[in-house]
């Protein structure tokens, strides 16, 4: 008899694994294509530029012998096809080629930006979480309410701002006019390069030294171009925390939690208790957006990192950073909703 | 700033957020009490110069390649020329690494004695071998800074007859046709035409033949005043005092240009005092900046100047009457003295002022008069107008004038369709000869209307075929005739300066009689300091960074 | 209860005006119409009570005002420059003050507003129906074709917004057709997404199997059945989408990519303001505000939308 049981259990594990497996192969190949697809879109997109890369490394004072010299050896005298499986096969060796720009191989400029744009917007998705959550949840506990109201108002209207826009006000206001935070870039001049780069974030770097006026520093320089970033995640999560907590306040066991006399308070905390798988998902999704946000924002604060390194090579036609940039991000963003699937699976019991 | 601010809606948002929003104040009040002690902070040290700049076209900085004006500014100070302009007076020349020279009494040979116990930072010395392998290395690379010497015949198969080194400390440069001696050595006075590079540590980095290119894309192997030490592109460019350097030393010990591509953050750091200068201060600020008594800005003219043509290969444009129409739709003194106020002067003429064979800075034939211009239009054959796109470099100021101009043009009927474009797409566009009419700016080399008339008038062959994609002329499929052609080429050799000086004004009228190419202005180089930096000195052609002195 | 007993005997009676009202809440609809244009009312007095979404609507309606009627509206014409009165601070003769050039902001302003509704329409009535579409046959027939489809609209959705959008009109070269395009190119996916979510709910419907089983074409039950069903949410969707269409269009004309000169357009306006800022306010303010009034507007209105169009959310 326990015999049967376990054989039952066995095939029911047995029958689970290969529900899994089968998941898992479908997603793998899901995102094999999908990055395939990005690929030959980034790769069409870089060709037909209009910008002109020779023009980008001779300038315009170049006679025509050396910009002829200058065109074959970018390989653009071949056909768009074996530029193409040219490309491909260089990706395939892990080589993304050269920046123009830079005259470094562009994976390596990209590792050096891209801990510049973590910082940021790890600490602007830290911000957004601990001003979206709280607002959605009071909008959703006092609905239809003043406070509700406040708090969509406030987070659409964050959601209307241009981040550029919103930028320049704050140096002007802030920077400028009250002196209360750093100007451009991550710290200030003199203090570039004295604490040894642990984490890649200055702010934590300074920390684990111990130098506390270059933490300051780094942090009066991160705190605007941070809470930028942060508004657009507290307008995307308040709203999300919202509509998951009615959800959950209109169940039928907070019903009964009221009934018993349970504290409004209680009930709310066992509700958001109830929400927690749905908003990390979500925490992940709006990772992906600040990425996004994080383009003008840089280039507003001179933020040394990705956004501002994509839009130069963008300006330049610097096609290799164009492509392995928007293949980055869209690689980024695959991934991060597939951590959030993952975790949804993994995390809720319904889906298990 | 603060006085300005609380006048400004600015200020008053903030007066006005504070008063009627009272939960924001407490944590105002909060954030204040933790930044408000560290504010005052930033100034940097005297030896150390501070500089914010937009650095993103900074793409190498090796002298055969630098094709962007920002890296030849900052990497002047970096390595010396052979010979060097003065400080206060580009027309004058004095030595760098050439201690001396002598020209030939026909113009035919050039020599220059390199100065002796010169080392490159490396401690290898400086010979006129490392100065022959330096020019040959351009030319054999066939860079953005070839074409500086193949202008004067100068190329990789003659360069071993051309250029010779007669004992380690002589070099002589032998024409393939004589140059008047009071033009070539201007031709050498950027690094980038006459580079001494450290050929021994060069060589070491050597990559698949590259002869040093990828090395010294982010390195410096020169003699100058100053040395790189740390470059990391779009991000900062370190440079450190040479202590061996055989010239004046610097008082600043370390000089930092830090990427900045916005220009308000540029300014705000300025006036806060966290930078000593600001490279690319927008000429809107020129005017609130002249007023904060804590920074100091100097103007002083610059080889750089503003134009637009029109593609005579359109057949619509091919009379000289309808450029000429043209040259009248630009309110230039309006122009100057608001939009462009210290920003560009009035310049009609192809050869800006302070550049040998110049016209005279009163010459300016042609003013604002649409009446005029609708009247030479319709002698053109253009009673009601047409349409034509006007592409345009983006960016202050082609844009506003090209605005300017479209509006103007309007009034006589004429419907331009701008578009505004970034300098790789819009240059691509003209060497292509592949625009309707084309409005940007355009940088000189040298202070002689040699360089001018190469790049704007000569076109000997104005075939597509010819590829001539240098001349200005040939984009815009501009025949001179042969008159200018052999006129410049004779200027060339002429070396009684008078006579020189004579052509190149009679070159210029009869360009501005007939040519598609409308000039405009002449802009100017604004250098907006801290007050504390006491010495800095600019010329029409360049910074020495050298010279700064900081209190 | 007792407000819909009245009504209903209210509704015997033959007075004009009341009937109306009557007609639109009887309990009972006596015709499909009635249905529908009782669904519509009380939407309608949902959305009122509203008063955010109410806000929005009446900027929207303020919008469209100023966009028909600019020529009457505005002061001045936004395209005549005059260097002797540039950069002046508003006052009563340029009520925002002029620009660089001396064009008087608040009428180029106004005139933006046409520029912006052109791009919110435009971009709208391309992406729609094909949004649409490509929704509605994925979901319907599912399969290979739906893999497809999916597949491609994922690769579109790998793209940060913005990052695209740059992407394609730097392809497309600047213009304010090639914005719309661009803007266009990166927006469908959301609405094939969505069209596509709402298609697999209602396809396995009861009415859609009987409209099967009467011998409806594939065709005609995706056009007369699940095309309507999936409208209320690509209407909130498409609202809600223009705020940021208007937000990308300004960031592409701040980059100079977008509407060209001497086009008023409020990102382009910005673009060039922003050189002006610090000193002179108004020339980056008033387009700026502008921006983020008529974009939170949409916002506030999809909002309000929402509530009423899709029960689900309530």
């Amino acid at each position: 008899m326990s015999q049967a049981r376990e054989a039952a259990a066995r095939a029911a594990g047995a029958s689970r694994w290969r529900r899994r497996l089968r998941w898992t192969s479908r997603t793998l190949a899901t995102v094999a294509i999908t990055l395939l697809g990005l690929l030959a879109l980034t790769f069409f997109i870089g060709r037909v530029m209009p910008v002109d890369p020779v023009t980008a490394i001779v300038g315009e004072q170049a006679d025509q012998i050396t910009y002829e010299k200058v065109y074959r050896a970018l390989g653009l005298d071949e056909p768009l096809t074996t530029q193409f499986a040219i490309y491909v096969r260089g990706l395939l060796r892990g080589d993304f080629g050269t920046a123009i720009a830079t005259g470094h191989p562009v994976i390596e400029d990209i590792a050096r930006v891209f801990p510049a744009t973590v910082e940021l917007a790890t600490l602007g998705l830290i911000g957004g979480v601990l001003l979206g959550v709280p607002m959605g949840i009071v909008a959703a506990v006092r609905r239809n309410r003043l406070a509700d109201h406040v708090v969509r108002l406030f987070g659409l209207a964050f959601h209307s701002v241009p981040n550029f826009w919103l930028g320049l006000m704050a140096l002007v206001v802030f920077y400028a006019a009250l002196g209360w935070i750093g100007g451009a870039g991550r710290v200030s001049l003199h203090y570039i390069g004295v604490v040894p780069d642990v984490t890649g974030s200055i702010l934590l770097d300074a920390m684990l030294a111990g130098d506390w006026d270059i933490a300051l520093d780094a942090f009066r320089h991160v705190i605007a171009p941070a809470l930028i970033l942060a508004s657009g995640g507290m307008a995307y999560l308040s709203r999300m925390t919202r509509s998951f907590m009615l959800d959950q306040l209109n169940q039928e066991y907070v019903m009964a939690a009221r009934i018993k006399g349970l504290s409004e308070w209680r009930v709310t905390l066992h509700a958001f208790r109830n929400i927690g798988v749905q908003l990390l998902t979500v925490v992940v999704l709006a990772y992906g957006g600040l990425l996004d946000g994080a383009v003008l924002t840089e280039t507003v604060f001179a933020w040394p990192g990705f956004g501002q390194y994509l839009t130069s090579g963008l300006m330049a036609g610097d096609m290799n950073v164009v492509l392995t940039c928007t293949l980055l991000v869209g690689v980024i963003f695959v991934t991060l909703n597939l951590v959030s699937d993952v975790l949804y699976r993994i995390l809720d019991p319904r889906t298990r | 700033m603060t006085r300005k601010n609380a006048t400004t809606p600015f200020g008053g948002s903030i007066a006005i957020g504070s008063a009627h929003a009272r939960w924001p104040v407490t944590l105002l009040l909060a954030t204040a009490m933790m930044f408000g002690s560290a504010s005052a902070n930033a100034a940097p040290p005297k030896d150390t110069f501070v500089v914010a700049g937009n650095l993103s076209s900074m793409i190498t900085l090796d002298p055969a390649a630098i094709a962007e004006s920002i890296t030849a500014y900052t990497m002047r100070s970096v390595c010396d020329a052979l010979i060097e302009l003065d400080d206060d007076d580009a027309s004058k020349l004095v030595p760098g690494i050439a201690e001396s020279w002598s020209v030939a009494p026909d113009g035919s040979t050039f020599t220059f004695k390199i100065r002796k116990g010169v080392k490159f930072p490396s401690g290898n010395p400086v010979t006129a071998v490392d100065v022959l392998w330096s020019m040959k290395r351009t030319l054999t690379l066939n860079l953005a800074n070839a074409q500086r010497l193949r202008e004067w015949d100068i190329n990789v198969r003659n360069v071993d007859d051309v250029i010779r080194v007669s004992d380690p400390f002589t070099l002589v440069i032998q024409p393939t046709r004589p140059i008047a001696p009071g033009l070539f050595p201007f031709a050498l006075t950027d690094f980038r035409n006459t580079a001494v590079l450290d050929r021994v540590t060069i060589q070491k980095h050597e990559v698949a033949g590259d002869m040093g290119h990828k090395w010294l894309a982010t390195h410096s192997a020169c003699v100058g005043p100053f040395r790189v030490t740390q470059w990391r592109p779009q991000e900062i460019l370190v440079l450190e005092r040479n202590d061996e350097y055989f010239g004046r030393k610097p008082t600043i010990r370390r000089m930092i240009i830090r990427h900045t591509p916005e220009a308000g953050a540029q300014r705000l750091m300025l006036e806060k005092g966290d930078i000593d200068m600001a490279m690319d201060i927008d000429p809107a600020d020129f005017a609130a900046l002249e007023k904060n008594p804590n920074v100091r800005m100097m103007y002083t003219p610059s080889l750089r100047i503003n134009y637009f043509m029109f593609n005579m290969k359109d057949p619509r444009f091919r009379s000289p009457k309808l450029f000429e129409a043209f040259r009248y739709l630009i309110d230039y003194e309006g122009l100057e003295k608001t939009l462009l106020k210290n920003e560009a002067r009035v310049r009609q003429s192809p050869v800006p002022s302070g550049v040998f064979g110049a016209l005279p800075d009163e010459y300016k034939p042609f003013k604002l008069d649409i009446a005029k211009a609708k009247a030479l239009l319709a002698e053109a054959g253009y009673p009601n107008g047409f349409s034509a796109e006007l592409i345009v470099l983006n960016g202050f100021p082609s844009v506003d004038i090209a605005q300017h101009l479209q509006a103007n043009a309007d009034k006589v009927g004429v419907k331009l369709k701008i578009t505004q474009m970034v300098g790789a797409q819009l240059f691509k566009r003209a060497r292509a000869r592949n625009f309707e009419i084309y409005m940007a700016g355009y940088g000189f080399n040298y202070p002689d209307a040699n360089n001018v008339m190469l790049r704007h008038a000569y076109n000997p062959d104005n075939s597509d075929g010819a590829k001539n994609s240098l001349s200005v002329a040939w984009r815009a499929s501009w025949d001179p005739g042969q008159w200018i052609n052999d006129t410049i080429r004779a200027a060339q050799v002429e070396r009684d300066q008078a006579k020189r000086l004579a052509m190149y004004q009679e070159i210029q009228r009869r360009h501005m009689a007939s040519s598609p190419l409308i000039y405009l202005f002449q802009n100017q180089s604004v250098t907006v300091l801290h007050k504390r930096v006491k010495t800095f000195k600019r010329n029409l052609i360049a910074v020495n960074f050298a010279a700064v002195e900081k209190e | 209860m007792p407000t819909s007993v009245e009504t209903q005997t209210n509704a015997e009676s033959p007075q004009p005006g009341a009937g109306i009202r009557n007609w639109l809440t009887a309990e009972i609809p006596g015709s499909a119409v009635q249905a529908r244009a009782q669904r519509a009312y009380f939407g309608w007095i949902r959305f009122l009570r509203n008063p955010l979404a109410v806000v929005g609507l009446s900027v929207i309606v303020l919008l469209v005002l100023a966009a028909v009627f600019a020529p009457w509206i505005a002061t001045h014409d936004p395209l005549v420059q005059n260097l002797a009165t540039r950069l002046q601070p508003p006052s009563a003769e340029h009520w925002f003050g002029t620009d660089q050039l001396g064009r008087d902001l608040y009428s180029r302003v106004i005139y933006g507003a046409r520029i912006t509704l052109y791009i919110v329409l435009l971009v709208t009535a391309l992406v729609a129906p094909i949004g649409l579409l490509i929704g509605t046959l994925a979901g319907y027939y599912g399969g290979a074709i739906d893999v497809a489809l999916m597949r491609l609209t994922d690769i579109f959705l790998a793209f940060p917004g913005l990052v695209l959008a740059l992407a394609f009109v730097a392809a497309l070269g600047p213009g304010l057709e090639n914005a719309v395009i661009a803007i266009s190119l990166t927006n469908w996916p959301g609405f094939a997404r969505l069209a596509r979510a709402e298609t697999l709910i209602v396809r396995s419907s009861d009415y859609i199997a009987a409209s099967r089983l009467q011998g409806a074409s594939s065709g005609r039950i995706v056009g007369m059945h699940i095309v309507p069903m999936c409208m209320p949410s690509v209407v909130v969707r498409a609202t809600l989408s223009m705020a940021g269409v208007i937000l990308t269009a300004a960031g592409l004309g701040f980059l100079g990519l977008g509407a060209q000169p001497p086009s008023p357009e409020w990102g382009a306006m910005l673009s060039s303001g922003r050189r002006y800022m610090l000193d002179y306010w108004w020339m980056a303010t008033f387009p700026g505000l502008a921006i983020v009034l008529v974009s939170l507007a949409f916002n506030l209105f999809g909002d309000g939308l929402r509530d009423v169009l899709d029960p689900r959310n309530e």
